[in-house]
This record gives C-alpha cells, sequence and structure tokens, in this order.
C-alpha cells in the first residue's frame, strides 16, 4: 500500500496503487472489518445525541454547506457524509479547546496562530461572516 | 486470484452488516437542515448592524466614498493577479442597495466589499514577499 | 453505550495522531535550494539552480509516495488511488476523446483557404512533437505552448485564430499528442529570459490566491493524496504531460489553461485567460518540474 510520507506534518496513510494484488487483499479485509466496527460503534453515539440548540443547528448547517464553511471538504465530523481527510476529525472539541476564544480564532483566522497553515481564513476574508462563525463554534462546541 | 469479485464481496458484507444495525440512517435522524433555515443565503444580511446602528445617520456619501476607497483597493488587487470572484457580486449589490435607498444594507455591503478588497490587497503582498512558505519542506 | 462511545473516540484520535493529521507544523524555512534566484547569471548558474528546483520538487514526492513509480505520475491521480485507478482505466478502455482525436487528424489535416496545412507550420509535420512543447523562445522572449504555437500557425496563415479552452483546439492538440504518447519531456532553461519566465511561473505555483487562500503546491503538494469530499487531490508532479483531457465533469474534452481556469476559481481567484502570460510560465514550470516524464495526452480525468 502507499504510505504517504510527509515532512510538512500534515499526512496520512493514503489508499492503495502499484502494489502486487496479493498484497492488497488482506487490506481489504481490514479495511471492511474496520468500517463494520466504526458503524457498529457510532450507532449508538448516534442515537444518543442531544439535541442541537436552534444556534448548534445554525452552525452545523453552515458548517456543512459547501458554499459556506464546507468543514467537511478537510475534515470528518459527526453524521457529515463524505467528509475529506485533509484536516483533523472535528472530535471532543471542548477537551482540545478548552478555550473558546481559541477555537473560534482557528476558524476565524487560523493564520494567527500558524503561519504555514492552509486552512482558509474563514472570517478575516469574509468566506463567513463573525455571526457565522459564532454559530459554527457553538456546533463545534457540541461535538 | 479476482480482484474485483474480492472487493465487491467484502464492500457488500461490509454494507450489509453496517446497515442491519441502522448504520446507513445517519442522514435521517438529525432535524437540522429544517430548523437552521434561519442563516440567510448570503449571509450578511442577517447581522444586528440595523439595529446597532440606528442611531449613527448614514448618508449615502458616507456610503459612496467607501464604496469608491474599496473599487479602488479591488483595483490593486485585480491588477497584482490577485483578484477575488467574490467581489463583483458584493460591488454590485452594495451599489444597487444605494441606488435603492437601503441605506443599512448598502452599508453593510460596502463594509464587506471594503473588507474583501483589503484583505486580497494583503494577500497581493504576502504572496509577492513570502510565496516561498507555500514550498512544503 | 458510553464506553462503546469512548473507545470509538479515542481510537479515532489515537488513529489521527499516528497519522499525524494534528500536527500542523508553523516554522516553515525556506530551502535555499528553491528560494527564487533573480536574473543575470551565468547559463550553467541556471541550469544548476533549475536542475536543483528538479530534484527538491521530485524528491518531495519520491519520498511522500514511496510506493509510486515515478513514470507513474503522468497518470495524475491515478497514480495515487487504486479505487479511481480501476474506474480510469475502465474508462480509457474506450476512451472518450477517441472522436475528439479523430476530429483533430481531420482538421489538422484539412488545407487552410491559402492550400498550406498545419504541417507547414511545425517541425516533423507536426508529427511526433508534443514533447517539445512548451518551450521558450529566445527570439520571441516568451513561453511557446503547443495551443500558442497552433493559433499562430492559423493567423500566419490568414486564419482566425480558435478559441483556446475547447472545442477545436482541444481536438486539434489531442491528435497532435497522440502522435507523440510515451515521447519524453525535457523542457530546458538556457537563458535569462527563460530563467525569468520560468521563476514567474514558479511564483505563481506556490502564491496563495482567491478568497480561499490556497496555492497550486497546498493542494497539489502538501496534502497531495488525501481526499477532499469525496477527491483525492492530485500529485502536481505530472500534472501537464496528459493535457488535453476528456474530464467526465465537462464531458468533452478541454485545455491545461482550461482546467488552470477552473482551479483558480475553485479557490475564488480570478482566472487569467487562457494563454495568457501567466499561465503560459506557469505551464513553463510545471513542465520543468516533470521533466522525465513521458507525454501521455490526450487522457481522460473526472
Amino acid at each position: 500500500m502507499i504510505k504517504i510520507n510527509s515532512s510538512s506534518g500534515v499526512s496520512s496513510t493514503g489508499s492503495v496503487a502499484a502494489a502486487p494484488m496479493n498484497a492488497v487483499m488482506p487490506l481489504f479485509a481490514v479495511f471492511a472489518v474496520t468500517l463494520i466496527l466504526i458503524c457498529l460503534s457510532i450507532q449508538p453515539a448516534v442515537a444518543e445525541e442531544v439535541a442541537l440548540s436552534a444556534v448548534q443547528n445554525q452552525g452545523k448547517q453552515l458548517a456543512f454547506e459547501r458554499s459556506k464553511g464546507n468543514c467537511l471538504a478537510c475534515h470528518q465530523m459527526a453524521d457529515g457524509a463524505l467528509a475529506g481527510n485533509v484536516g483533523p476529525p472535528l472530535l471532543q472539541m471542548q477537551a482540545r479547546f478548552p478555550d473558546r476564544a481559541v477555537l473560534r480564532e482557528q476558524i476565524a483566522d487560523a493564520r494567527i496562530r500558524n503561519p504555514g497553515t492552509i486552512m482558509p481564513p474563514f472570517e478575516a476574508h469574509g468566506i463567513l461572516s463573525a455571526e457565522e462563525v459564532d454559530a459554527i463554534v457553538e456546533y463545534l462546541y457540541a461535538l | 486470484m479476482n480482484l474485483k469479485k474480492y472487493v465487491l464481496t467484502s464492500l457488500c458484507a461490509t454494507v450489509l452488516l453496517g446497515v442491519l444495525p441502522g448504520c446507513g440512517d445517519s442522514a435521517t435522524d438529525l432535524p437540522a437542515s429544517d430548523t437552521a433555515s434561519a442563516v440567510s443565503e448570503t449571509g450578511i444580511e442577517n447581522t444586528d448592524l440595523s439595529q446597532d446602528k440606528s442611531d449613527v445617520a448614514l448618508n449615502a456619501t458616507e456610503i459612496e466614498a467607501v464604496l469608491a476607497d474599496a473599487q479602488e483597493k479591488l483595483q490593486i488587487g485585480s491588477a497584482s493577479g490577485f483578484g477575488w470572484t467574490t467581489t463583483a457580486d458584493l460591488l454590485a449589490q452594495a451599489e444597487q442597495a444605494l441606488e435603492e435607498g437601503e441605506l443599512e444594507r448598502a452599508n453593510e455591503l460596502s463594509v464587506e466589499l471594503s473588507k474583501q478588497a483589503l484583505a486580497s490587497t494583503q494577500q497581493a503582498s504576502y504572496s509577492d514577499a513570502q510565496w516561498m512558505e507555500s514550498i512544503p519542506r | 453505550m458510553r464506553t462503546r462511545l469512548w473507545i470509538s473516540i479515542v481510537g479515532s484520535l489515537i488513529a489521527a495522531q499516528c497519522f499525524g493529521v494534528f500536527a500542523e507544523s508553523s516554522a516553515q524555512t525556506t530551502p535555499k535550494a528553491m528560494a527564487s534566484e533573480q536574473s543575470a547569471a551565468a547559463p550553467e548558474d541556471i541550469e544548476a539552480q533549475v536542475n536543483l528546483d528538479v530534484e527538491v520538487f521530485q524528491g518531495f514526492f519520491a519520498k511522500r509516495f514511496s510506493a509510486v513509480e515515478f513514470a507513474d505520475y503522468r497518470n495524475g491521480v491515478y497514480a495515487l488511488d487504486e479505487a479511481s485507478r480501476e474506474q480510469w482505466l475502465e474508462i480509457e478502455e474506450f476512451p472518450p476523446y477517441e472522436f475528439s482525436v479523430d476530429d483533430g487528424e481531420t482538421l489538422f489535416e484539412t488545407p487552410f483557404a491559402n492550400g498550406k496545412t498545419y504541417a507547414d507550420c511545425f517541425d516533423n509535420g507536426g508529427i511526433n512533437i508534443r514533447q517539445n512543447y512548451p518551450f521558450f523562445d529566445e527570439t520571441l522572449g516568451e513561453v511557446i505552448t503547443l495551443e500558442l504555437a497552433i493559433n499562430r500557425c492559423r493567423e500566419s496563415n490568414g486564419e482566425q485564430p480558435l478559441g483556446y479552452k475547447k472545442g477545436a483546439i482541444a481536438s486539434i492538440s489531442a491528435y497532435m499528442a497522440s502522435t507523440s504518447v510515451d515521447q519524453l519531456m525535457h523542457p530546458e532553461v538556457a537563458s535569462d529570459a527563460a530563467f525569468k519566465a520560468y521563476n514567474e511561473g514558479k511564483k505563481f505555483f506556490y502564491s496563495k490566491r482567491g478568497q480561499l487562500n490556497f496555492s497550486c503546491a497546498d493542494c497539489h503538494m502538501r496534502v497531495s493524496g488525501l481526499r477532499l469530499r469525496a477527491e483525492v487531490l492530485g500529485p502536481a508532479l505530472g500534472q501537464a504531460t496528459g493535457f488535453p483531457v476528456y474530464r467526465s465533469k465537462w464531458m468533452e474534452l478541454g485545455t491545461l489553461h482550461r482546467r488552470y481556469a477552473g482551479c483558480n476559481k475553485n479557490v475564488r481567484a480570478l482566472p487569467f485567460a487562457a494563454q495568457s502570460t501567466e499561465y503560459r510560465n506557469l505551464e513553463y514550470f510545471q513542465s520543468v518540474m516533470s521533466r522525465g516524464l513521458t507525454i501521455n495526452g490526450p487522457s481522460a480525468r473526472k
């Protein structure tokens, strides 16, 4: 299988290519089993999910919408379908960002803390308004 | 061995096993989109600027000045090859709002336009001086 | 239930940590090798600098995708992603660009009003020469791409130029590429003026653009091979070898500069005109970075 080796620090394992077929077989088995396990473990979580408040729902819609936050393009989050893997999955956000202002700034303009980031500066570039960023923070804190 | 058959079988198994415990219904169990419609299409008209600024007398001349300034910045951004696709529409909307006498909306849009115009010129100068920061190591 | 949830969360976090997705290093030091050097350099110095750039660029991909054969990069994202590669190979069984290549051949062979043909404008009658484009024309002082040469050929024979993004020009370019498959691409940078054009293309490639603030390199180097929604981001290495392409999204053949404009618009940047100096310099830089790969245009892409 192809491993994406990265020195820039943003990396993940890639997919399979140009490998001998017999080396690929067990991978699919592993892949299948992993998928099943993920399904089994996530399902109860979704079922138990606390109802979102109005503003959290608004934030969720903004986070999923392609012309808005489009967070799913790069991040896995909750029940979002076909999420990308360019950035880290968005879970346990309160634990990871105990300071709400830091999380907010990460969305508004991630360059402030990390000049080398490739995350778009959502508020600084007017991709989202200040109110929209606030709503997304509310939603992320529910994850 | 037939790789395709193998893949299909394992995928089918995955899907079947996944669907059985209800894995597939994630799309149906969250009413998010129903309740979240409060967010506007453009995302900029739902702000409370109109209330906050109701005591500030908006006048068309000032807004025109803001727009003129924004257009100047836009030209700098475009001339250096760093124009954005989002600004033409904002400008048109702002001008229309101004024409229709919707000063609050015109003001909001022109402020947003100024912000984006400035950001695009900043991006142009950042890229001019620090483009090599994008070279991955 | 809770326990299972926690296990899945902790497991995912550990997995994500292992893959290194959280560590976005901020300390960016620019390798001297890739820094732009400007003008007044001896030809051998220019060649040394360009060679070093190529080495660093190709080395990046060799390290990132250690299992991918160098020659396979001409196949774009299909060099990286097995699932899409299989679909692609099936599409290539009955190539969707086949009719366009036939059209292109007919157009190529049809004489202009003055009785001359495209063959009169090109070396070797225009056959098996795709690999020689783009090149830096020392007399004209600019990068000449194949599509530009096609239109200049038309104009020098009293014909109207064709639109640069699709249609007849893409078909003619596709036919010409099809006669050059497997030929080695090795564009030279042999003068100060050429080096200047090359450096402008390089600067374009690494400059952040548009409201979304992405450079070409951000997506097609730094996070290449990862997924944007369901799409795997293709590697920048080899991006110029397979054009023109039949894109499923377009449902027709299109040129490299059409794709450039699409990419710019995706990041919400105002695109440049096809065959503008900016895009030609970018194509030149990208082609130099792909030195050593072979022509495989036209090809099918998603």
